[in-house]
């Protein structure tokens, strides 16, 4: 059926009703509700009360000038559009829901649907309720990258399970006929990369045509600018000599508290042996190796 | 569109007990003034290593952490290597 007029309100707010008993001298009652003079019908012996004239309100207290007659539930006092206190949303909100303000959720907040947030989450730690029964993300719905600027815990909470870098990189080696300073070679190509996991470190290096001219035949051949100190450990590695004397197997050793490397033959029944300058052909030597050692850093 | 590209030091570290100075060169890409890519290049320096080559700051990290002291004692433990045969 149609009608003329306003649409009724929706709002979820209940009108008031206060009942009090007259005893012909109390002139003040007490409200459930603090309102105004205006925003109350008061009615005594069924008879309505014109407001400011024989009654006011202040707060919660109901003042009439003069005191109403005796008589049982003979004043009724109805809140008109009462002022409300606290506002429960409803249970179940559908639609769109849009918040301008702050939303400051105290209590745990279920969500079973989807949410969606475009902007900046300020929070100092996002928990789940649980311990280890939640995962970020499942094997069909992933993040892409993930950007920290601490570490991670992998597999327990203690200092042995963190991992707090990943890094890699390029390093220059240089050939020389000392641990430091010294004579260097000539290389027709010196790669070196590097990548750094942890405390580990997995370094590769390539020397191509090296020319020794110069350099001091005894001397140990050593490869100069690590990328990292090595620590108190020492290590060893893979190497390919090519066109270098060799009396046996041939190793990279990386010793402690070092930021060089350099090559020792494995022979049997003997001291190892460095690989000196002078095993090296003049020119047209290689040497590729690979390292995994740790660092401090 | 402006390419740019630049080399900074990034990260210097010092490490260990001979005080290993780590310096990490950051080539940084820039596309507007927007970073679009980033690559290091490290190098390490030892007590005792020439640093003239090095910038400013690094050589005076060097000149604070390598003191006399620490290049006596980082020039001992390579000669005792040396002397075990490794």
């Amino acid at each position: 059926m149609s009608y003329i007029g306003n649409p009724p309100a929706e709002a979820y707010t209940n009108t008031v009703k206060d009942t009090f008993s007259g005893d012909g001298s109390t002139v003040a009652f007490t409200l459930s509700l603090p309102t105004t003079t205006n925003n109350v019908r008061v009615v005594v012996e069924n008879v309505v009360q014109d407001p400011t004239v024989a009654y006011g309100v202040s707060g919660t207290t109901l003042t009439f000038t003069s005191a109403p007659p005796s008589g049982t539930n003979n004043i009724y006092v109805v809140h008109l559009g009462p002022a409300v206190q606290t506002v429960q949303p409803p249970s179940d909100l559908s639609g769109n829901f849009t918040l301008t303000g702050d939303l400051t959720q105290t209590g745990d907040y279920t969500l079973t649907g989807d949410a969606s947030i475009s902007g900046q989450l300020d929070t100092a730690s996002i928990l789940p309720i649980t311990d280890a029964t939640s995962s970020l993300g499942i094997g069909s719905n992933r993040y892409t990258d993930l950007f920290l600027s601490g570490g991670v815990y992998l597999g327990g909470t203690g200092a042995a399970n963190y991992l707090d870098d990943y890094e890699e990189g390029t390093w220059t080696p240089v050939i020389a006929d000392a641990e430091t300073g010294g004579n260097t070679a000539s290389l027709a190509n010196a790669n070196g990369y590097y990548r750094k996991i942890g405390s580990v470190v997995n370094l590769q290096v390539q020397l191509v045509n090296i020319d020794t001219t110069g350099m001091t035949g005894g001397n140990i051949l050593y490869v100069q600018g690590l990328p990292f100190a090595s620590n108190t450990q020492q290590a060893i590695g893979a190497a390919l000599l090519d066109k270098i004397t060799l009396s046996g197997s041939a190793v990279g050793y990386i010793g402690s508290s070092k930021d060089t490397l350099y090559f020792l033959e494995n022979i049997s029944n003997t001291p190892d042996a460095a690989i000196t300058v002078s095993d090296v052909y003049s020119s047209g030597s290689d040497i590729t190796a690979s390292f995994t050692y740790f660092t401090n850093s | 569109m402006a390419l740019t590209e630049r080399t900074i030091e990034d990260k210097i570290e010092v490490v260990g007990d001979f005080k290993h100075v780590q310096v990490r060169t950051a080539t940084v890409i820039e596309r507007d003034g927007v970073e679009i890519s980033r690559s290091f290049h490290r190098h390490v320096l030892a007590p005792g290593d020439d640093v003239s080559g090095e910038s400013t700051e690094v050589q005076a990290i060097c000149a604070a952490v390598h003191t006399d002291e620490i290049k006596a004692a980082y020039a001992a433990h390579l000669a005792a290597q040396a002397e075990n045969g490794v």
